[in-house]
């Protein structure tokens, strides 16, 4: 079943089941999403990610198909990750560069290459890593980046390949024979 | 280095296989949890019951008013009559009731 289908589904019979499908399928997309935003804070993720699905449900009427589900999804997880930012600025900051860990999940057995990769990715700013997080990780197209960012679609593209040619320079430093 | 070189493709291959999928573990069941009650089912026949009940009032309003000649005074004479109010107040407070799970989904409240 397509999400076009279990979305009426759920709009038109409230069906529980049919959203339950829904966020199975999309789960792991948006608490890596949010993984990545918060600096790899599972837990703050996870309770983000909730608080998405619900608002998503909320507002699945709202849903007008033109970007997909997935995309959708991020906007609602962003913007609750951006109020929780502001909401959390005066105590604990979501922005602690200390805090950096997890672009590439901590249990995952790392070759020296990702390895690299990893710390590589953490030279980059915040929005090169954000923007290269949804080209490759998640694999959003570079309109759905922009849609989703607000950003001119030149800008994107100018930055992942700006984003890249940093990661190439870095990992031909630190690992010339690759 | 052309962005389409082989060190770009291995790049890009290097930087999709980082992606690890994450298993749901209880995720999805937490969130169908948090879900907002289940809206009640409307019984069809009583939304027909209201729209008939309204429709009725409405009816009975309307053939209430005294007759006029069609002059547009008369027009102005037929709106000012509370009974016309009424009758317009009767409909849509019927509309509202029969429909009002539907403006409460678009409305978000």
């Amino acid at each position: 079943m397509t999400d076009a289908e279990l979305i009426a589904r759920a709009v038109v019979d409230d069906d529980r089941a049919a959203f339950g499908t829904l966020v199975q399928r999309h789960q792991s997309a948006v608490r890596r999403f949010l993984r990545h935003l918060t600096r790899g804070d599972a837990a703050l993720a996870d309770d983000l990610a909730q608080e998405t699905f619900v608002q998503a449900w909320r507002g699945l009427t709202r849903f007008r198909g033109e970007a997909s589900v997935v995309t959708w999804l991020f906007g609602i997880a962003h913007n609750h990750w951006r109020n929780a930012r502001r909401g959390r600025r005066d105590h604990s900051s979501l922005d602690d560069p200390g805090h950096h860990e997890a672009t590439i999940p901590t249990s995952a057995p790392l070759s020296d290459l990702q390895h690299d990769l990893s710390a590589a990715l953490q030279q980059l700013d915040v929005d090169e890593q954000l923007t290269l997080h949804l080209a490759y990780h998640q694999g959003l197209s570079h309109t759905e980046i922009a849609t989703l960012l607000d950003r001119p679609l030149g800008t994107v593209k100018t930055q992942l390949a700006r984003s890249k040619e940093k990661l190439r320079s870095l990992l031909a430093a630190w690992n010339p024979q690759t | 280095m052309t962005p389409d070189s082989p060190e770009d493709a291995r790049l890009e291959a290097l930087l999709r296989g980082a992606a690890q999928p994450l298993a749901d573990a209880g995720f999805s069941r937490h969130v169908l949890r948090a879900l907002p009650p289940p809206r009640r089912k409307e019984k069809p026949w009583r939304a027909i019951a209201y729209l008939v009940a309204g429709a009725a009032v409405a009816i009975a309003l309307f053939i209430s008013l005294p007759p006029r000649d069609g002059t547009l005074i008369d027009l102005v004479h037929t709106l000012a009559d509370p009974m016309f109010a009424g009758a317009v107040m009767a409909t849509v407070f019927s509309l509202l009731v029969v429909f009002r799970a539907e403006l409460r989904a678009r409305l978000s409240l």
